[in-house]
C-alpha cells in the first residue's frame, strides 16, 4: 500500500508542477471568448418576447375557438356547431332542423 | 472597459489557469474534445456560474468543482463517440509510463471515485472533497480507501 500511497503522492506532484500551455494574451482571448457567449441580456430578452407572444396568442386563439361554437337544442339532445367565419351558425342550425323533422 | 465582474472574472482565472489546465488534460474525454476545447468550455461554465460563488467554500473548491462538473458533463455528452486517450497521450512524453498507468486506472475507477482520488492528490482535505462531490466527509474517506485498495489489486493482477 505505501508504493501506492508514493505513487499518488509523485503524482500529485506532477499535477502540481503542470502549467498551462497558454501565453497571457491567449487566456485573455479564452475570458473574452467566455464572456462575450454567454450572459448577453438579449438571450432574457428573446425569452420574454416568446412570453409575451405565448400569453397574447393563447387567450386570442381560446377566444376564437369559442365563438364559432354554437349551441342547438335538437329534440331532447344538445347539439355542437362548429362554425367558421364565413358561415351564418342561425341558418345552418335551422338547415339541420328542417332536415330531421 | 471592463466592469468589476470580469475584472475579477480575469483575476480569478488566471490565478487557477494550471489547475484548470491540468483538470481538462487529465479528463479521458471523448474524440469530439480537445484539452483546448474543454478549457474554453470550462472557462464558459465559471463565467456563467461566478454570480452563484459567495465564499461559502475555498475559491480553489468552488472552481475545482465547477471544472470537474463541466468536465463530467462533457464526457458524457458524447458518449456515443469512442473515448481516445486524447489528453492523457498528450502527457505522455513527461510522465513516467508507471504514472501514466495510475492516471489511466483513476481515471477508469468511475465516479464519484475518480474525481475524490483526484482531488486527494491534488491537495484537499476530507472536507473539501466533500465539497465538491457533494458526499459526506464519511463517505469520502470510506470511498478514497476503498478506491486505493482497488488500484492495489489492479497493480498486484498486472
Amino acid at each position: 500500500m505505501n508504493n501506492i500511497e508514493n505513487q499518488l503522492e509523485l503524482l500529485g506532484q506532477l499535477h502540481q508542477q503542470t502549467k498551462c500551455p497558454k501565453s497571457t494574451s491567449e487566456i485573455d482571448q479564452a475570458i473574452e471568448n467566455a464572456i462575450s457567449t454567454r450572459h448577453k441580456p438579449i438571450r432574457w430578452g428573446w425569452y420574454w418576447a416568446a412570453a409575451v407572444i405565448i400569453a397574447i396568442a393563447i387567450p386570442i386563439s381560446l377566444s376564437k375557438g369559442s365563438s364559432g361554437i354554437k349551441t342547438v337544442k335538437v329534440g331532447n339532445s344538445k347539439a355542437y356547431f362548429c362554425c367558421n367565419n364565413d358561415c351564418d351558425p342561425e341558418s345552418t342550425i335551422e338547415l339541420f332542423n328542417s332536415l330531421i323533422h | 472597459m471592463q466592469t468589476k465582474k470580469e475584472q475579477k472574472f480575469q483575476e480569478l482565472v488566471h490565478r487557477n489557469k494550471d489547475m484548470l489546465w491540468q483538470m481538462c488534460q487529465n479528463y479521458r474525454l471523448s474524440a469530439a474534445w480537445t484539452v483546448d476545447d474543454a478549457f474554453q468550455e470550462v472557462l464558459y461554465t465559471l463565467w456563467r456560474d461566478i454570480g452563484q460563488y459567495k465564499g461559502a467554500s475555498s475559491e480553489r473548491t468552488w472552481i475545482y468543482r465547477v471544472a470537474m462538473n463541466t468536465l463530467l458533463s462533457l464526457k458524457r455528452k458524447k458518449s456515443n463517440l469512442p473515448s481516445t486517450d486524447t489528453p492523457l497521450s498528450e502527457v505522455e512524453n513527461y510522465k513516467p509510463s508507471d504514472l501514466l498507468d495510475l492516471e489511466r486506472i483513476i481515471e477508469d475507477l468511475g465516479e464519484p471515485d475518480t474525481t475524490i482520488l483526484r482531488a486527494s492528490i491534488d491537495g484537499f482535505n476530507y472536507a473539501e472533497i466533500a465539497e465538491i462531490t457533494q458526499l459526506s466527509v464519511g463517505a469520502v474517506g470510506m470511498r478514497l480507501s476503498r478506491a486505493k485498495d482497488k488500484i492495489k489489486k489492479i497493480i498486484s493482477h498486472e
